[in-house]
């Protein structure tokens, strides 16, 4: 009631004619899902929570509200038994599908400059902690300790007292792991070259800006396993390893000189579509429309969007990359964005697509990552840098949405339109990796 | 009968709780549901805190679910599940706005002192946006929030407050003042 008076007292006419003006108009157009997008966004959240796997929540049940005091046995007892249904319920899936162990009791941390707590407070699964210019976190989680050190960004993905796992996705992090129950209790790091796999012991990791990765062991023994195809290394104290991105698979290599000429080349047709003829159409996955970047025709035609104009795309691509290299991720997709989305030769578009694209691959957006792609794909079809964004989206699946049935849909689908493209040996190798036996026999 | 409707609330609230529980527990068709049921609210909710053309809304989005998936333990039934996601998106927009608005600083200061316009947003160059859009965007991201949510979607202070957890008195002020903000921008852009 009390809400009501006020809310009337507020009347717009009271305060002047443009904020009425303006709330009205922003009544008459409420911002609209539309179905498209909706069904992309409820696959996007599915594939992220399909790769976290599945929550290990207990709930409480819920308070039901009072009811009146004259049935309130009545209310009560129905109340009761149905938050007894809920609370069987979940009694029912935590013991069939609870998948980790328990919680730590506390995970926190603590920003420090120059010796001094600037900042502290508890940690959650997902949260992602970065150290500025001249600051440096510690973290304690039960029997670890982590040291972040500045500009760095570490994520932690996971956090149960028996596993514990972080992701690096820039600078250096040392790491002093100490478990009550050896052997029950683990730690890992992953970055994007590798996975450092603890069992008690301290080491530090370290990503430079491309995305090696260095561990040092100084106590104890860890287990590195190269993201890509590689042998996994046990290291000792004193031992130390340097994992470059994407080491060990040896078409790694191929495949990025490929796509940069396939960059380099898009306003030409691949030399396999000129044998082949007219390019074949692409055929965009379920649930992608292309609406996110509306290329039509017309929109080309339009001027360039301001604030880029033609000459300064590789300027802004530069610029973007630089900041990519500093961790400013959101920053530099915001530029790329705009550089994607005005009428910037194809070429220009389609790389700065794939730079969002290993922006969020970088970050672990995978899903988002794969809407690139698929959106570079999209925008320059029959073209070489289009396939080889397709071929991106193909490894994209195999190595991180673990989705095998996308990944080898994308790797025939670039096959079936660049069948003699820069990339077509490697397509084909996967799929006979994906166990596609026809692609073996080649 | 409003005992009736008490009980049919009741079972309302256990059955969306028990939907959240579900999903968090790693049913993918709950987790749909889920989605399906509250996207088209909180969506909107973000897009007006954050712009409808901003590219970040449906990272939030997402990133509500997400954390509502990830923190399903904390909710302790004193509210429904729709009110309890729409504090997370609304704080999350807020953040999202925050972090924006601080990356763009340098550009406003630029504009402010006369050394030229603005850096256009990215979303200014999807396409054009209405003016209204276009003066919000020259709110602070609190003020904005006050403004959309108390003038534009209709929530009562307290409403807001229980959202953002901010105190009241300061919501009143963050309101006054963005009013102030939009009439003096407004002026301008009759003048200009």
């Amino acid at each position: 009631m009390a809400d009501e008076a006020n809310r009337s007292s507020e009347h717009p006419a009271l305060h002047g004619d443009a904020a009425e003006r303006l709330a009205g108009e922003l009544r008459r157009t409420p911002p609209w899902l539309d179905e498209m997008s909706r069904a992309r966004m409820e696959r996007s959240l599915v594939e992220t929570w399909r790769a976290r796997g599945a929550a290990k929540v207990s709930m409480p049940a819920p308070r039901a509200a009072r009811p009146p005091a004259a049935r309130w046995l009545f209310a009560g007892a129905l109340a009761a038994s149905a938050a007894a249904g809920v609370l069987f319920s979940l009694w029912a899936l935590d013991d069939s599908r609870s998948v980790s162990g328990p919680r730590l009791p506390v995970a926190q941390f603590e920003l420090l400059v120059d010796g001094m707590t600037l900042q502290s407070g508890n940690l959650a699964e997902g949260q992602t902690l970065e150290a500025g210019k001249r600051g440096h976190i510690e973290v304690s989680l039960g029997a670890s300790r982590l040291d972040i050190a500045r500009e760095s960004r570490v994520r932690f993905e996971r956090l149960s007292a028996d596993d514990v796992r972080v992701s690096l996705v820039s600078g250096s992090l040392d790491v002093a792991f100490h478990p009550e129950r050896p052997g029950e209790q683990h730690l890992s790091v992953s970055t994007r070259a590798a996975q450092v796999q603890v069992v008690g012991t301290r080491f530090s990791v370290h990503v430079d800006g491309r995305g090696d990765t260095r561990v040092e062991v100084s106590e104890g023994v860890v287990r590195v396993q190269p993201r890509a195809v590689g042998q996994e290394r046990l290291l000792r104290v004193g031992e130390s390893v340097l994992v470059p991105v994407d080491a060990g698979d040896e078409s790694e290599q191929a495949v990025r000189e490929a796509m940069e000429a396939g960059l380099a080349a898009a306003a030409a047709p691949a030399p396999g579509e000129a044998a082949a003829g007219e390019p074949l159409p692409l055929e965009p996955e379920t649930g992608f429309d292309g609406l996110d970047m509306d290329f039509t025709e017309a929109e080309v035609a339009e001027e360039s969007a301001p604030g880029v104009p033609r000459a300064s795309h590789e300027n802004v691509l530069e610029a973007a990359r630089r900041m990519l290299r500093q961790g400013k991720h959101s920053a530099a997709r915001d530029r790329l964005r705009a550089l994607a989305a005005s009428p910037a030769p194809v070429r220009v578009r389609v790389e700065a697509l794939t730079l969002i694209a290993e922006s969020y691959t970088a970050q672990g957006y995978i899903p988002r990552a794969a809407d690139t792609y698929r959106q570079a794909a999209y925008i320059a079809p029959g073209h070489a840098a289009g396939h080889n964004a397709l071929f991106a989206l193909a490894r994209l699946h195999e190595r991180y949405t673990l989705d095998r049935q996308a990944a080898v849909s994308a790797y025939q689908r670039y096959l079936r339109q660049a069948s003699q493209g820069a990339l077509a040996p490697q397509a084909r190798d996967a799929l006979c990796r994906l166990e596609q036996i026809e692609f073996c026999q080649r | 009968m409003q005992n009736v409707r008490t009980i049919a609330n009741n079972a309302e609230l256990l059955e969306e709780a028990e939907l959240l529980s579900r999903a968090a527990n790693g049913d993918e068709a709950c987790v749909r549901r889920l989605f399906r049921v509250h996207s088209p609210k909180l969506h909107r909710q973000v897009a007006r805190i954050l712009g409808a053309a901003d590219p970040d809304v449906e990272d939030v989005v997402q990133q509500v679910f997400l954390a509502a998936l990830d923190g399903a333990s904390r909710f302790d039934g004193r509210s429904t599940v729709s009110t309890w996601l729409f504090g997370i998106a609304t704080r999350r927009a807020l953040d999202a706005a925050r972090s924006r608005w601080r990356r763009q600083r340098w550009s406003r200061m630029a504009e402010a002192v006369g050394m030229g316009a603005a850096a256009p947003a990215p979303d200014r160059n999807l396409g054009a946006l209405a003016d209204a859009d276009a003066i919000l965007s020259r709110l602070s991201p609190e003020q904005r929030l006050v403004f959309v949510l108390h003038d534009v979607e209709g929530h009562t202070f307290a409403e807001i407050a229980g959202l953002t957890d901010i105190g009241i008195s300061t919501l009143h002020g963050r309101l006054t003042s963005a009013r102030k903000r939009i009439q003096q921008l407004a002026k301008e852009a009759d003048h200009g």
